[in-house]
């Protein structure tokens, strides 16, 4: 499916294109499909009951 | 020439995405959402972009998303962003399992995993709709929270639902979208029976 996307002429078109990935999640699998770490974003969260 | 691919190109897509504009509010530590259809859902009930100025202490910002959420019923307190200052100043604030990191990535190398020959993917039509909307079912066969409510942004973000089908039957989905010129590919959601049926990488 990420080979669908990666070829997929609008897509080729643009600057870039990126997949976001939690820690947890299938990194070397994104990472053997092309993928190259360029940052993180971060949250905070809490429960207040 | 194409702008460089910076981490705010790249992290605005998931501000983007999450975020209809109908239910932001700009507060001076970043966009806060709510969205009253989804009020369960924390990636729709949150603080986004969230940057401490140099000049504000931690406590004023978790004083102030204390006061954003007290006009809501959502007891799930959330705030994300990609600036790395900020972060480091909140960390201390909060324990190791109350923090996320998400990486960004961007597709520059040759893939060494090859195409799956078993996997014919689908761009979701109408006709196709039913099929996208089963691989979200709960266990009760109600669709998920989090599908309905990506299926929501769907006219404001635009892009195209994908559908991966084994021997025929709907095995997995995804979507992509632009924004500003980055497309941003979503998770792919596969169902237990399909996966880890890929073949090695080269």
């Amino acid at each position: 499916m990420i080979h669908y996307v990666q070829n997929h002429p609008v897509v080729r078109a643009q600057d870039a294109l990126t997949i976001f990935c939690n820690d947890d999640g299938p990194l070397r699998v994104y990472e053997e499909l092309g993928f190259v770490k360029r940052g993180w974003m971060r949250e905070f969260s809490y429960d207040r009951t | 020439m194409s702008r460089p691919i910076t981490l705010d190109r790249l992290a605005e897509t998931e501000y983007v995405e999450l975020a209809d504009p109908n239910y932001t509010t700009l507060t001076p530590f970043g966009t806060f959402y709510h969205h009253p259809e989804f009020s369960k859902r924390h990636d729709a009930n949150q603080l986004m972009r969230t940057v401490l100025p140099a000049d504000a202490e931690p406590e004023s910002l978790l004083e102030h998303l204390e006061a954003l959420y007290s006009g809501t019923t959502i007891t799930h307190h959330k705030m994300s962003g990609h600036d790395p200052s900020t972060f480091e100043r909140l960390r201390p604030h909060f324990p190791e399992d109350q923090g996320h990191t998400t990486w960004t990535m961007v597709f520059e190398r040759t893939p060494k995993r090859p195409p799956n020959p078993g996997i014919e993917v689908k761009a979701v039509t109408a006709e196709l709709e039913t099929d996208l909307d089963d691989l979200h079912r709960n266990e009760n066969g109600k669709i998920t929270d989090g599908h309905r409510f990506a299926r929501a942004q769907g006219p404001r973000v635009g892009g195209e639902w994908v559908i991966g089908y084994v021997d025929g039957r709907p095995a997995s989905s995804s979507q992509w979208f632009v924004v500003d010129r980055i497309a941003r590919f979503r998770g792919i959601n596969t169902r237990e029976w399909a996966r880890n049926r890929a073949p090695p990488p080269r």
